[in-house]
């Protein structure tokens, strides 16, 4: 499905990145994304330490299931993005859009009053893959009265 | 190293949001941030549910999830591999939950608007420490230290010494601050009748807020008073501005007849802890601190202890001061007094001014009105605790067993106000009128 222009500036946008994926036996597990990008209108790129999360990327090499919630910490608005995806390897231009996240997302959460050391452990490029997210439904997840509801789903 | 839950009691704070990722029965994943994550023991943990019905459905179809949780103090984040068990709806969990939801809502500013209907339960099968890229040494702030048992003995050994409702309010406030180390704290006492919970005493802030009402079920405080359970809140950074702007708009007492509740504008740690004593809570003892995580487990037990010990002594000397002697009325003392103290008596909330300036309302009020006009009438100027707990006149149904907190918030008031008219001790049970100027009362609707 094509991602609408309102989801597409939120998920590039400096907001968390949280990412569910499970293992052959349906056993959830968690990750954490280091910045997005829109490819071709339909597919969110992900980039994903996985150094740091090894079994998001197991999970994911081995069955693509993938659904990634994307965040504002100033607000909780949130959008969640379920699909199929698929991984390769990050090149130079996707490092670079990682820093750019991690930097802006750091900033945004300082300014929220969290300390650099506090965040310091949640983000990581080590090791980094990209997973290819073909959006399939799309979810608004703000807590509150329409959390859950679809924005579209797959037709 | 095998990890297990109580090493993880950091993360239980309410502070860094934690997640949850289930999987429907078809295989489609599903990952949100979740309100609360209580510890119960050490294999289990249980979890609000406020919004997600998602959640809700797939762990019911299958029970795995994952949770991941970050410790507050250090940012370090670990993850849980858990089993679906139970769903509650009532019972001490369900109560236990309900209230650190209730801090927690507090945290985000949503007091109120989260109510909790329901508490899931799972077994944790595994913790597991997540890689980070922070540097091995440990970058772990030192927090408040661990309040020393000895401290909480000698605090308790001075309350149980004091013998009335001044030496055991301060007592109080001044051990919080020398023995344990939290420099503001505020002693309310609770008024069952009007719902709400007055300011006593303070210490550490800039104006004291003696007089100060908030209501039963409002803020920490209100709920500590209306759950009888401490409630704290380890990170207020996100609500602080808000509370700033709220401090900025300093309201005008005399014109609103509002005191304005005592508090640090820079505060990132809250808690307040009921004061209970015979099955009931009598107020609530509310300490704040700039530290970020001030208050663990071991400081909630330990206010805890304290108030407890405080709200007791508080009840005994409510019921010796109503027992205290009568007296033989004492004449004014005889000295000129040219100048004319102002008093102006509102009927419809009982608020006295003294010389134009707002004193209080209510209850004190009432109090306040009746020792001058015997002052002036009778040309009394002690009074008794009994007397005032048998007039017909005072309407006093509803303060029997806590008159003597009331008579030192009233003093402390009018001490802090540098009014014409003081309040004295005079001894168990007994209160002394000092005025410097003779009394014109004015009563209007």
């Amino acid at each position: 499905m094509r991602i609408e222009d309102e989801v597409a500036r939120f998920v590039v946008s400096p907001v968390m990145i949280i990412i569910g994926t499970r293992d052959a036996a349906n056993r959830p597990n968690i990750g954490r994304g280091m910045g997005a990008c829109v490819a071709d209108g339909e597919i969110v790129e992900v980039v994903v330490s996985s150094w740091q999360w090894p079994e998001t990327v197991a999970n994911l090499r081995d069955n693509g299931r993938l659904a990634v919630t994307f965040a504002r910490p100033s607000d909780y608005v949130s959008y969640q993005l379920k699909g199929r995806a698929t991984l390769r390897n990050a090149d130079p231009s996707d490092l670079d859009r990682a820093q750019v996240y991690a930097s802006d997302i750091r900033a945004v959460l300082e300014g929220l009053g969290l300390s650099q050391e506090l965040l310091l452990p949640w983000f990581s490029d080590r090791e980094a893959v990209v997973a290819q997210l073909k959006v399939e439904e799309v979810y608004v997840q703000t807590p509150g009265p329409k959390a859950g509801t679809a924005v579209r789903a797959a037709t | 190293m095998t990890l297990h839950l109580r090493d993880l009691k950091a993360c239980f704070e309410g502070v860094i949001p934690s997640i949850i990722s289930t999987a429907a029965s078809d295989g489609t994943p599903n990952i949100s941030y979740l309100s609360h994550v209580v510890m119960v023991d050490d294999e289990h943990v249980a979890l609000s549910n406020q919004f997600f019905a998602k959640t809700t459905a797939n762990i019911r179809a299958n029970p795995n999830a994952a949770l991941l949780l970050v410790d507050a103090r250090d940012g370090m984040q670990f993850r849980l591999d858990v089993t679906w068990a139970r769903s509650l709806d009532d019972g001490p969990l369900f109560e236990q939950v309900a209230t650190a939801l209730r801090a927690s809502s507090a945290q985000v500013g949503m007091l109120g608007i989260m109510r909790l209907k329901g508490v899931d339960i799972f077994r944790v099968n595994s913790v597991a420490s997540i890689a980070s890229m922070a540097p091995l040494e440990s970058t772990v702030r030192p927090v408040s230290p661990a309040p020393d048992l000895l401290a909480i003995a000698r605090l308790t050994r001075g309350l149980g010494a004091q013998t009335d409702a001044e030496g055991i309010v301060s007592t109080l406030l001044t051990g919080v601050s020398d023995e344990l180390g939290f420099g503001a704290a505020v002693v309310l006492l609770v008024d069952e009748n009007r719902k709400l919970l007055t300011t006593i005493a303070s210490r550490g802030y800039e104006r004291t807020g003696v007089g100060s009402e908030i209501p039963i079920s409002e803020g920490l405080i209100g709920a500590a008073a209306a759950t009888m359970r401490t409630v704290k809140i380890n990170d207020l950074s996100r609500i602080r501005r808000l509370g700033a702007a709220i401090e900025a708009s300093s309201l005008d007492e005399n014109r609103t007849r509002t005191i304005l509740l005592p508090g640090l504008p820079d505060a990132l740690s809250q808690i307040a802890v009921p004061m209970s004593a015979h099955g009931s809570v009598r107020g609530v003892l509310f300490v704040e601190s700039r530290e970020r995580l001030a208050f663990s487990e071991i400081h909630a037990a330990a206010l805890e202890t304290i108030a407890g010990q405080a709200a007791a002594s508080l009840a005994i000397s409510e019921l010796l001061a109503s027992e205290a002697p009568s007296i033989s009325p004492a004449l004014m003392p005889a000295r000129p007094l040219s100048r004319t103290v102002q008093i102006t008596h509102h009927r419809f909330d009982d608020s006295v001014f003294i010389d134009n300036v707002y004193v209080i309302k209510g209850v004190a009020g009432r109090l306040l009105l009746f020792m001058l006009q015997a002052y002036v009438s009778e040309g009394r100027s002690e009074f008794t605790n009994r007397e005032m707990r048998l007039s017909q006149g005072l309407r006093l149904p509803d303060i029997k067993d806590n008159l003597e907190t009331r008579l030192l918030l009233l003093r402390r008031r009018l001490e802090e106000k540098s009014l014409a008219v003081k309040l004295i001790h005079t001894g168990r049970g007994r209160i002394g009128l000092e005025l410097d100027g003779t009394p014109v009362i004015d009563s209007t609707g």
